[in-house]
């Protein structure tokens, strides 16, 4: 059941990203309002297929956070975009902003439900991953990520836009504001996955390709804080960097699966 | 100055330059890069291809974790943390002081001189109250009010690289310790390690495996990993623990982890001789002397199942003049009575070839050798604290602004000249409209 309500969402976020999108072209501030309704809806039904999913899994007698294999990881991720999206525009629902998160929510809802790839069932737990720290980590660094989506969205967005000086000046402070919470989550995720391997693993840190891709994130994004200092404002160089930032993301999270590795997702 | 000094200080600037901090990331990043893109550990030292014998090894590229390419940007990192550090030590130095009211950014009115300097400060203080810190300072004829807030954000920059120095320190001290694995099968014991780097050491006890369990799901997925061990000394017991995965377990500063398994099938062989027979359990690679002939006996495979005929055994049996492969069947039996004349078709599987033993397998048993992770890290308690201090010290660095308000309170010819400047993490930034509007009315509209 879980599936079917979380396969429905894909449409909710299909149709808030074209919604939105409409609302970028003709500049009508309605549009964007409804786009942020629908995301909301979305939000909702696809947390309720999160819970749903935790709860069939404890009466499948495995009862685990749906946070342990790629579809469970793209689900959330999916929705830690989302819910990044709506906390940020809470006042204005800047549909630009919009098209871009949405748009990955939608993809990263298709890519987890209709791909044929992306196995959907409900799991037991291997050893490795029978870990409360698991859970920690696995929130934090994807509610990084998604503040890294942000960070880099509006990175994006930014050099897109030079015209407005009111329009930079608020892109360039929600930039801001999300490149520091991704730092600090993304920070806490890498902590917290120490931790667990310390334990599962014997070592907090072993080069594997996805501990070096994350410390390789977590290298960018520090020196987009640092050039930001140099700079004294979010700079178009910060900008750029948060886009390199993203392109690192990306391979963290999908590129090290073709890397033989621990992490490597089955 | 010294031309000693002057270098000193020259270097120190370079030390402490942001962009020195910006461009050992990007390095580090890429070397990072470098490390997942070149397989690591994995070229032996005498061979390989022209790329490797060329590039990839004289470069370290092939470890290149522990490469000065990659060690020396991380040490300079270090000493770029600890020289921002030491330049930030100005922002301490006076802390017990008042600190002085910035001349640029400054809002200044003139009021009248009926007013009182000691009510309009009262009343600006007001203003300011609430969650800020008041400070009052006279200097003269001024006086001046400073309200204060988030003042632990000062410290943030000094707790993150400060932070980045212990980690570091910790990852140095990790160095003098040691990662590999341990191989026990169970019911034996063992002290050796083989480490990380292909070499052999002894721990000073001995580690014996008791037993190893494996659980599996319904669907066959592997639900835990269970060894339990013992450690000795001196031929005494000292301590018994369980090691699972996500639970290892600390002896003497040595951390065991749940690494992996082997599992070991046992044949339990019998051979026969018109005098009697003798029973001989074997694994996978025991050699065993048969002491009446001089003969030797290799298992060489010992297999669940072969072409559907059963559990098997492969020996190798070396006579002084020559050697003889053959194949010992649990159901040998049944296998010729389906397939009649077998052994003269193939006679490796004959069990009575070689004169005047006969071979038989009588049962095969599984037995499981454990893989237990070995790392000795003194540097661990380290890394730990400084990754605490760093997280902490970057949510207070975003989370925490450090706010001053100054105003000043001048008596002069004209009137009474007020001036006031905020800053916000150091920086300048508008004065709040409350006091603003505040000075305005005293200026009676002009400032």
């Amino acid at each position: 059941m879980n599936t079917v309500i979380l396969a429905s969402v894909t449409f909710i976020y299909l149709a808030s990203f074209v919604v939105f999108l409409v609302g970028g072209i003709t500049g009508r501030g309605s549009w964007g309002r409804s786009g942020r309704i629908i995301a909301i809806m979305g939000l909702l039904f696809h947390t309720v297929g999160l819970v749903m999913r935790w709860v069939e899994s404890h009466q499948a007698g495995m009862g685990h956070a749906p946070l342990s294999n790629f579809y469970e990881s793209l689900v959330f991720f999916s929705w830690a975009v989302c819910l990044f999206y709506l906390l940020y525009t809470l006042k204005d629902a800047k549909a630009l902003i919009g098209v871009f998160m949405m748009g990955v929510a939608f993809l990263l809802m298709a890519y987890a439900s209709f791909s044929p790839t992306v196995d959907t069932r409900i799991q037991p737990l291997i050893p490795a991953l029978k870990s409360n720290w698991l859970i920690v980590h696995v929130i934090t660094c994807f509610l990084g990520y998604a503040a890294f989506f942000m960070a880099s969205s509006l990175g994006i967005i930014s050099l897109m836009k030079k015209d407005s000086a009111e329009i930079q000046a608020s892109v360039r402070d929600m930039l801001e504001k999300s490149l520091k919470a991704g730092f600090i989550l993304f920070t806490l995720g890498i902590i917290t996955g120490s931790v667990w391997a310390h334990f599962a693993w014997g070592r907090y840190w072993g080069w594997d390709p996805k501990e070096t891709w994350a410390l390789i994130t977590w290298f960018i994004y520090a020196s987009a804080i640092h050039v930001r200092v140099i700079d004294g404002s979010v700079s178009r160089r910060v900008a750029v960097i948060t886009i390199i930032g993203l392109v690192s993301v990306l391979f963290t999270y999908f590129g090290v699966n073709y890397l033989p590795g621990l992490h490597s997702y089955q | 100055m010294g031309t000693v000094m002057l270098w000193y200080m020259k270097l120190l600037k370079g030390l402490a330059s942001l962009r020195l901090t910006v461009g050992l990331l990007f390095w580090l990043a890429f070397m990072c890069i470098i490390g997942t893109i070149i397989p690591q550990y994995t070229f032996p030292s005498s061979s390989g291809s022209s790329v490797m014998t060329t590039i990839v090894r004289p470069l370290s590229l092939n470890d290149v974790f522990h490469s000065l390419w990659f060690l020396i940007p991380a040490v300079v990192l270090g000493l770029n943390a600890a020289a921002c550090m030491y330049q930030r030590r100005k922002s301490f130095a006076g802390s017990g002081k008042f600190p002085v009211m910035p001349k640029a950014g400054l809002y200044g009115v003139t009021i009248p001189k009926e007013n009182k300097q000691e009510k309009i400060g009262a009343d600006l203080a007001g203003l300011i109250e609430g969650s800020y810190r008041i400070v009052r300072h006279e200097s003269g004829s001024s006086l001046t009010i400073m309200g204060e807030k988030g003042k632990l954000r000062m410290y943030a920059p000094l707790l993150v690289h400060g932070s980045i120095l212990i980690i570091l320190l910790g990852v140095a001290l990790g160095f003098l310790g040691y990662k590999g694995s341990i191989e026990i099968p169970v019911g034996q014991a063992s002290d050796s390690v083989a480490l990380s780097d292909g070499t052999l050491m002894h721990l000073p006890f001995q580690v014996r495996c008791e037993d190893f369990k494996v659980e599996y799901y319904d669907n066959g997925m592997p639900r835990e990993y269970r060894s339990e061990i013992s450690f000795s000394q001196a031929g005494g017991n000292i301590a018994r623990a369980s090691v699972m995965v996500n639970h290892p377990v600390s002896f003497k500063h040595v951390l065991f982890s749940q690494s992996g398994y082997n599992p070991n099938l046992i044949a339990v062989i019998r051979v026969g001789t018109p005098s009697g027979s003798e029973e001989i359990k074997a694994t996978e690679g025991s050699v065993i002397e048969m002491h009446d002939t001089g003969y030797r006996m290799k298992v060489v495979k010992v297999v669940e199942d072969v072409m559907r005929l059963g559990p098997a055994v492969q020996l190798i049996i070396e006579t002084p003049n020559d050697q003889k492969e053959l194949w010992i069947f649990k159901q040998f039996e049944r296998i010729q009575a389906i397939h009649p004349g077998i052994t003269e078709k193939m006679p490796e599987f004959n069990p009575s070839i070689l004169k005047p033993y006969t071979f038989t397998l009588d049962a095969l048993t599984s037995s499981y050798t454990t893989i237990l992770g070995i790392n000795s890290d003194p540097g661990v308690p380290l890394v730990g604290l400084g990754a605490i201090l760093f997280l902490f010290g970057v949510i207070i660095a975003f989370m925490v602004v450090h706010e001053r308000i100054w105003v000043e309170i001048e008596e002069g010819s004209a009137g009474l000249m007020i001036h006031v400047a905020r800053r916000l993490n150091g920086r300048p930034a508008a004065i709040d409209s409350r006091i603003l509007k505040h000075l305005q009315r005293l200026a009676g509209g002009k400032s």
